[in-house]
């Protein structure tokens, strides 16, 4: 039998640390030296695990099925995320945990494979079949074998890794193996666009513009079905329009499919959009075409596109980290400074991009929290005030409910001419009605009026090993 | 043993303890958790019509997050650490510690470490609510039977309110609607001369945790009401009155606000009046219904996939105020086996053709609704594709919830009626375009 296949967490990968507030300096330095002590909160709020970063992805392949191996909790989840998708739980009991329930795993899945014939079926692990020590992986092989479809386990287990973005490279490690080998052939003008969760946005507004130069895209995983993960080695390289989400599997098609990965930051403003399609061009021999593109697309720009719409504003952005950093170079081309960055961790592989973001907005302050909404009302309330707050929906609720005019985005809508163009209109929306924002703030906050006279970070110590 | 299902829309007991605690105003749960289980329930939250959860739940629910260390070592001092900064982050009349699925593995002593905090004078206790004790509603009844269990934490009693009825069986988060229908419910209370203790919502709190041993009657209107309810009558000797289910409709209400004043010895006049009003008042608009109903084609047959606590009232109203057949009624939440047989003669009594189940898996689910035949399918955000499938309209009424926001608007009682008979004409109007 082949070894189990290892992942390795965020934490160990990338060094990556889930809490810190203050200036990116000190932070920075840490990551130059290359040491970065793990900090913990002593007082926290529900934080997302690895099953959801992994399930998100997963939830987005065409024509898969996924099994959550684990109790019914395990995929609650799924009614709001997934409501149409092909998904079952194996709703593990007390007794289940005692005794296993492989034979309840198997039966989950071949009544799925009946039910809805997928080419391909995932489980999901959960903490209680990591406790217990389920082994899933002899149900996977053996199942396989018979139904003649991949089964693949997804290594998440919900507390190995306190990012729950390492659930993404969990879930990057399972859909690498439905890439098969591209038998040598290579399509020159074919490009593999990496989306995250939520890039088919992003997706929907680049592929056209590569269509432009003559090339043509697989997107996935998003969306993608098995005739896209057949032809993703085939693929003249890949690029990512989510690094956060997408990296690890881009990086894997390189690893073992020989598919250059180029790495460039998400197209977010519109200097950036030009930087990345003459990056895609000159790999691709392309490199004019993609000049003139560009060109062409900023003359086209609508003609209600303001000159400089945050002009003067200081704005709080926090989306997910990638995004947040490649959308503070659009607040800075929209005329806005960004006075806060919120991003749910910060890692090695971001480190510097932060600090050419920090040169760019000075006094820029830093605030590294998956959730955690106590921080983010005491950064609010504290001297970082911002003018405007553009956030994701989760993040977008906490900063409407401290009065401040909201934006609620996801990076992926942010990408492309057209991004640039959507920030500015939600932020001129924001700004020039904010009834229900000073309705819903009227409402006294759920803390204690002595959280707000100390420091946000005062909960955030550094783990004593 | 496990039972394994496609799309289930119960969620586990863990959950349904946490809904209802962030429903409870001056009520603080404190998760102590592996992180996921509290961004589980807040998503799953949302598919209840969209509900932004309590101040203190959903995303801002305290948590302990544990980590491997902790699942290895103990959680203890991660749950201890927790206990101290939530009592000084968040001020709450009573704080109450949920537990998940690994900590009860790993066997953590909670109770100890609540203890401490109780002898320090702070209202805290714990309750077990490991998802796989069960499902949403199931959770529910774990969390108000721990309550009940540590009782004194909340003070005197004081003395009986005969005039007081608590209402027990509407599940937060899981009963999408379940807010409206308090105050619908409350209202209707009202009417008849009595004061209700909804426990949970706008006019929910603390003191309506005590006060569930000094009420005068508790109104059930779900199986999973009935536990607690007969616990209140065991241990206090607060009787209860079984609504079988939510009632929907002039009539149906009626009957039970018969029962409660009954049951209560209240004398009959003033609360005939309300009913009498309430009664014309339906009337009067199932009279301007009429056009509408014929050209609208409003009498259907119909397929109905809810809860326990749901489909005997929708069925009975769909059936008996309206003249619709019903040809497939799902019951989704797998109510507490006593309580089938009682549901399916109440079911069964509407139409002798109707096929009756118990299940809460999608694909068979999706079997039945498409095998059914019916023109218009009632049910959950779940069963869009089966009403595609035949080509009908779907109105969501159960969980979850996605095509529409939950605010103010109920199904039960009399209100909740004109409701339903709106989102139907909606639905069929946004299917069936004239």
């Amino acid at each position: 039998m082949a070894r189990k296949a290892t992942l390795s967490t965020r934490e160990k990968r990338l060094q990556a640390i889930g809490a810190y507030l203050g200036p990116p300096g000190p932070l920075l330095a840490e990551f130059a030296a290359g040491e970065i002590p793990q900090r913990i909160r002593t007082f926290a709020q529900a934080a997302p695990d690895d099953i959801l970063a992994a399930l998100s992805v997963l939830n987005g392949i065409d024509g898969a099925a996924t099994v959550v191996h684990g109790p019914a909790g395990c995929v609650a989840a799924q009614a709001h995320t997934a409501p149409d998708g092909h998904w079952a739980v194996t709703g593990l009991d007390q007794r289940d945990t005692i005794l296993g329930a492989d034979a309840t795993l198997s039966r989950t899945i071949l009544t799925l494979y009946r039910r809805h014939t997928p080419w391909v079926i995932f489980i999901v692990m959960t903490p209680v079949v990591a406790i217990n020590n389920d082994d899933a992986r002899s149900a996977a092989d053996s199942l396989s074998a018979e139904l003649g479809i991949p089964i693949v386990v997804v290594r998440t287990d919900g507390f190995h890794s306190r990012i729950a973005a390492t659930g993404f490279d969990a879930a990057a490690q399972a859909l690498l193996a439905l890439v098969p080998a591209s038998g040598g052939g290579t399509n020159d003008d074919l490009v593999n666009l990496v989306t995250g969760p939520h890039a088919l946005a992003g997706a929907g507004e680049l592929s056209p513009l590569l269509a432009e130069l003559g090339l043509q895209t697989t997107i996935l995983p998003r969306g993608a079905g098995a005739a896209d993960f057949a032809r993703a080695a085939q693929a003249r390289l890949s690029v990512s329009l989510d690094a956060d989400a997408g990296d690890a599997f881009a990086a894997g098609l390189q690893k073992a499919h020989g598919v250059p990965f180029l790495h460039n930051p998400a197209p977010i403003g519109l200097e950036a959009t030009g930087a990345w399609l003459r990056a895609v061009g000159d790999a691709t021999g392309r490199g004019y075409a993609a000049e003139r593109l560009h060109a062409s697309r900023i003359a086209g720009l609508p003609q209600d596109l303001p000159d400089r719409p945050l002009d003067g504003l200081r704005v709080h952005l926090a989306l997910d980290p990638n995004a947040a950093l490649s959308a503070a170079a659009l607040v800075a081309e929209l005329g806005g400074t960004v006075s806060t960055l919120s991003i749910d961790h910060l890692d090695s592989a971001t480190a510097e991009r932060l600090r050419v973001v920090a040169d760019q907005h000075p006094g820029l302050i830093l605030h590294v929290a998956s959730s955690q909404p106590f921080e983010g009302a005491g950064v609010l309330a504290s001297g970082q005030r911002p003018d405007l707050f553009v956030g994701t929906p989760e993040r977008a609720a906490l900063a409407a409910s401290a009065g401040i005019p909201t934006v609620s985005v996801r990076g992926d809508a942010l990408i492309g001419y057209r991004g640039a163009a959507h920030l500015a209109r939600q932020a001129r929306k924001a700004l020039r009605n904010p009834a229900f924002i000073a309705r819903i703030a009227a409402r006294p906050s759920v803390y204690a009026p002595s959280w707000f006279k100390r420091s946000a970070d005062w909960h955030i110590k550094q783990e004593v090993r | 043993m496990a039972i394994p299902q496609e799309r289930p829309g119960t969620g586990c007991a863990l959950h349904g303890a946490l809904h209802s605690a962030t429903a409870i105003p001056g009520v603080v749960p404190i998760l102590h958790a592996t992180p996921g289980c509290g961004v589980q329930s807040y998503h799953g939250g949302l598919a209840a019509g969209w509900a932004t959860p309590g101040p203190a739940g959903g995303l801002a629910v305290p948590a302990t997050n544990l980590s491997e260390k902790h699942i290895v070592f103990g959680g203890g001092s991660r749950l201890r650490e927790q206990i101290k900064n939530t009592l000084k982050m968040i001020d709450g009349r009573l704080y109450v510690v949920l537990t998940s699925c690994a900590i009860e593995m790993i066997g953590d002593d909670v109770p100890a470490l609540t203890k401490e905090a109780r002898d320090q004078g702070h209202p805290i206790l714990e309750i077990s609510t490991a998802g796989f004790h069960g499902s949403a509603p199931e959770g529910y009844d774990l969390f108000l039977r721990g309550i009940l269990a540590q009782h004194d934490v909340l003070g005197p009693v004081g003395l009986e309110d005969r005039t007081l009825v608590t209402i027990l069986g509407l599940v937060p988060g899981q009963d999408v609607f379940w807010q409206a229908e308090l105050e619908e419910w409350s209202r209707l209370l009202a009417g008849i001369g009595l004061r209700a203790n909804p426990v949970f919502g706008l006019a929910g709190g603390v003191d309506g945790l005590r006060d569930l041993a000094r009420a005068g009657l508790t109104l059930v209107l779900s199986p999973w009401g009935a536990g607690v309810a007969q616990e209140l009558e065991t241990r206090f000797g607060i009787p209860w009155v079984d609504a079988g289910g939510l009632p929907v409709g002039a009539a149906a209400t009626a009957e039970v606000l018969r029962a409660v004043a009954s049951r209560l010895r209240r004398v009959a006049d003033a609360g005939e009046a309300f009913i009498a009003a309430e009664t014309k008042r339906e009337d009067h608009f199932l009279q301007r219904l009429a056009d509408a109903y014929f050209r609208l084609g409003l009498q259907r047959e119909f397929a109905l996939v809810a809860s326990s606590s749901q489909v005997v009232g929708l069925a009975r109203f769909l059936a008996g105020a309206l003249g619709w057949l019903p040809r497939v009624i799902v019951v989704t939440d797998a109510p507490p086996e006593v309580f089938r047989g009682t549901i399916e003669t109440a079911l069964g009594a509407l139409a002798d053709d109707t096929r009756i189940l118990f299940t809460g898996d999608a694909a068979e689910i999706a079997d039945a609704v498409a095998d059914s035949g019916a023109e218009i399918v009632l049910g959950r955000a779940f069963d869009r594709a089966a009403a595609a499938r035949l080509g009908v309209p779907l109105v969501e009424v159960a969980y979850p919830v996605l095509g529409r926001l939950a605010l103010d608007k109920g199904l039960s009682g009399n209100r909740g009626a004109l409701t339903l008979i709106e989102e139907i004409s909606r639905a069929i109007l946004a299917a069936e375009p004239r």
